[in-house]
């Protein structure tokens, strides 16, 4: 299949890297072959979900756009992080992180880089390693990889919070999307107090946007508490948070 | 001589710990066990690591419901670990620490949230787009010319892609 997903949030802090990882894994648990690219150069953090810590020798995204190696050699298999009953199944996850060292992104945020590299690159991933499902995690906000995700990508999340601080963004994000002809794109809302009108909310997201909602999220003690420790739904897979990721997980398959 | 009278209904909530509201109802008419395990074959089956394959049974004695522990993490009520316990018309329990909140209900009871202050339901903030101010930002972005390069390739682009798998 190859589906390009990409999860986008106009600002930071909305939850989109914990999606990104919730989502990919329980696509991958569902017997998928599936990747995540961390293409937030600036600040990568969804390694972090899955322990995966500096390593000299590890290959990564960078390595990749700086000529160093081809794509597929930055991918770390994580396969191991899904439960044992998925071990021996089709089921295949790997992860292309972006670099954490300083001296690399800011190497990067000096010298920029030919993004149209980064289209070749999810295309050859895809083939490579044989993807049914590609999600790419963004960086907040629009630059031209995000736009460059956008325009490449089967489906589009747009991740906001009920927050005065996305609805703005979230406007101008949806209306680019459009003009790029996005395939499909809909709205997950994350970090919704346990007190607000849930059904509400959504009808409100939906009109203002004129955009579907695939996923309401509830703000969630347990996830605050685990604090990106590893991805949440396998620590808990019976929450209500998971129950919700894995109904957003049977559209994207759908 | 003990009572061997039938139970009336129960109901078993998954409940969820932070707004109280049920997530899962399971209900149970003139049956005097109720299995609660990870295993299937359970009557009750939670998949959760903190669940033991076997982990607890509801039992009817004739007269009254308790609530027996079976598995190594534990079941707690109020945070007391239980082994063996007579049950009210409504219990809270969790199976493990920071397991999964059940609660017990004889029927004829309506399911009341934890916590009534959590009952009430707060209208979201109003969504206000400043649609002239929308327009600018997204205008200053479409007539870059990344944007414009993007929008003459974004179909090829999605063409190669499909074409590729």
């Amino acid at each position: 299949m190859g589906r390009i997903i990409s999860i986008h949030s106009f600002r930071g802090g909305t939850g989109k890297s914990n999606l990104t990882a919730s989502l990919a894994t329980t696509v991958a648990c569902a017997g998928h072959r599936v990747a995540i690219v961390d293409t937030d150069i600036q600040s990568p953090g969804i390694h972090v979900l899955f322990g995966i810590k500096d390593d000299p020798d590890r290959r990564c995204l960078n390595d990749f756009l700086w000529g160093r190696c081809k794509i597929e050699d930055a991918a770390c298999d994580v396969t191991d992080a899904l439960p044992a009953s998925n071990h021996g199944s089709p089921s295949a996850l790997f992860l292309i992180p972006s670099s954490i060292k300083a001296g690399d992104i800011a190497r990067i945020l000096q010298e920029g880089y030919e993004v149209s590299i980064l289209s070749d690159g999810f295309l050859q991933l895809v083939k490579a390693l044989a993807l049914d499902y590609l999600f790419i995690d963004t960086h907040p906000g629009v630059n031209e990889e995000t736009l460059l995700s956008i325009a490449i990508s089967d489906k589009l999340f747009v991740v906001l919070r009920p927050d005065h601080q996305d609805f703005q963004g979230t406007a101008v994000t949806v209306e680019l999307a459009r003009r790029l002809q996005v395939a499909e794109m809909a709205l997950l809302v994350n970090k919704i107090p346990a007190t607000m009108d849930v059904p509400g909310l959504r009808e409100q997201v939906e009109r203002v946007y004129q955009t579907p909602v695939a996923g309401m999220f509830q703000l969630t003690m347990e996830l605050v508490q685990v604090a990106s420790s590893g991805v949440f739904c396998l620590r808990f897979p019976s929450h209500p948070f998971t129950a919700e990721v894995q109904s957003v997980a049977r559209k994207i398959m759908r | 001589m003990i009572p061997n009278r039938l139970p009336e209904p129960v109901s078993l909530h998954l409940v969820n710990p932070d707004t109280g509201r049920p997530i899962q109802t399971w209900l149970f008419e003139a049956q005097k066990s109720v299995r609660i395990g990870r295993a299937e074959g359970n009557d009750v089956v939670i998949s959760d690591p903190s669940v033991s394959r076997f982990h607890a049974e509801l039992q009817f004695n004739g007269v009254e419901w308790e609530l027996v522990n079976l598995g190594k993490n534990g079941t707690l009520i109020s945070s007391h670990s239980i082994s063996r316990v007579k049950i009210d018309q409504q219990t809270l329990f969790r199976l493990g620490t920071g397991g999964p909140l059940l609660r017990f209900e004889r029927s004829g009871e309506a399911f009341d949230t934890l916590n009534t202050v959590m009952n009430a339901v707060a209208p979201p903030q109003p969504i206000q787009i400043d649609e002239c101010q929308k327009e600018s930002q997204v205008r200053a972005i479409v007539e870059s010319d990344y944007f414009q390069h993007l929008q003459g390739i974004s179909s090829k682009l999605r063409k190669r892609s499909s074409e590729s798998r």
